[in-house]
């Protein structure tokens, strides 16, 4: 009697390993070979900042408000902005600056980050934008 | 009896939870099969970082070298870093598309910009009616195809420009450019002297791959 018990409890959890395993080899053949990637709402450029200061020592990303803090500063209608990025702590990386334009509707890096920038590659940014680069000790050079 | 049909009972309720937990894995990876889409993206070299985010949203990083994830539909920017070295491009997602895209950091020398690429041939567009403003577009148009593009040529002798749409009044210039050794067929669409519209099409089998409004690159999942 107790034998058969035993041998009904195998096979129920042979029942219950087989339904889960069939389960995830559906899941695995409707997704295939796949990472699902979920992100969080963040600051406008958060995520782009994050991602060009490139990954950290325990190979992830830095995270806004975590890691660093960011100041945005608009020019031009809000075509160009100056992103300056100050580490939570200190010994992390450096302070940097990144510029960001505007184009069809989407941000995208055009300088930085860095602590300073050639005048040849700030000839590249709005007037404005190099002002106040400039203003700000950010600018190295005679234009070529 | 009591304890069998008690055993049985648990049994049963246990049946039930993983019954109920598989069907939520089954019926969840179909959701999420019908709601994204899959981005393919090759980096080099292997050891290059992989990372993505959108407008608004936080960064992950996807992998080291090449990474195939999938998402909801929408326009995200891939950045590919290694050893300080840093590029990126903007793509966009579809539902049930295949997005593939490749990032070469080994070509990076600094901060990619369109004045760094060499345009060959741009001026043999004015005879055909382009202005030297439009041209300026057309120039930003193809980095921002190809933000890694160091020399685009167009082939003057593939020019042609088209009589005016009777409807819209819109023109129409098509002409072959070479962008870093591969030939795409493109067609400019412009109703006055200032404003154009860019589309690129793979020379071979004629795919679209680019349109100044809309950043693609798909094929079928």
């Amino acid at each position: 009697m107790e034998g058969m018990d035993i041998r009904k409890l195998g096979i129920r959890a042979g029942i219950l390993a087989t339904l889960l395993v069939v389960a995830l080899l559906a899941r695995y053949l409707v997704l295939g070979n796949t990472t699902l990637v979920r992100l969080k709402p963040d600051y406008s450029l958060a995520g782009q900042v994050s991602q060009s200061l490139g990954v950290n020592g325990s190979g992830s990303l830095w995270v806004s408000g975590r890691d660093y803090a960011i100041d945005e500063r608009y020019f031009d209608n809000n075509d160009w902005v100056i992103v300056s990025i100050n580490p939570t702590n200190k010994h992390t990386f450096q302070a940097a600056l990144e510029v960001y334009q505007k184009i069809n509707g989407s941000y995208r890096l055009e300088l930085g980050p860095g602590e300073v920038f050639s005048s040849d590659q700030v000839a590249n940014v709005a007037a404005d934008v190099a002002a106040y680069l400039s203003f700000n000790g950010a600018v190295y050079g005679q234009p070529q | 009896m009591g304890s069998l049909n008690k055993t049985t009972a648990v049994w049963r309720a246990i049946l039930f939870v993983v019954l109920i937990y598989s069907g939520y894995v089954v019926v969840s990876a179909v959701i999420v099969k019908q709601a994204t889409g899959i981005l393919k993206i090759t980096a080099s070299p292997k050891s290059a970082d992989i990372s993505i985010s959108a407008d608004n949203h936080n960064a992950s990083f996807v992998g080291k070298g090449s990474a195939r994830v999938r998402i909801a539909p929408g326009t995200y920017y891939l950045f590919v870093t290694d050893s300080g070295r840093l590029t990126y491009e903007t793509v966009k997602t579809s539902k049930k598309q295949v997005t593939s895209v490749t990032l070469d950091l080994s070509k990076i020398t600094g901060t990619p910009s369109v004045d760094k690429v060499n345009f060959k041939n741009m001026g043999s567009l004015i005879d055909h009616g382009i202005s030297s403003d439009q041209i300026k577009s057309i120039e930003a148009y193809i980095f921002q195809y190809k933000r890694t593009a160091k020399n685009v040529v167009v082939d003057p002798n593939s020019i042609q420009r088209l009589p005016p749409d009777p409807a819209s009044g819109e023109f129409t210039v098509n002409f072959n450019v070479k962008i870093d050794g591969s030939t795409y067929n493109a067609k400019l669409s412009y109703s006055d002297i200032e404003a154009v519209r860019l589309y690129l099409y793979n020379s071979t089998g004629g795919a679209q791959v680019f349109d100044s409004q809309t950043p693609v690159s798909q094929t079928s999942e």
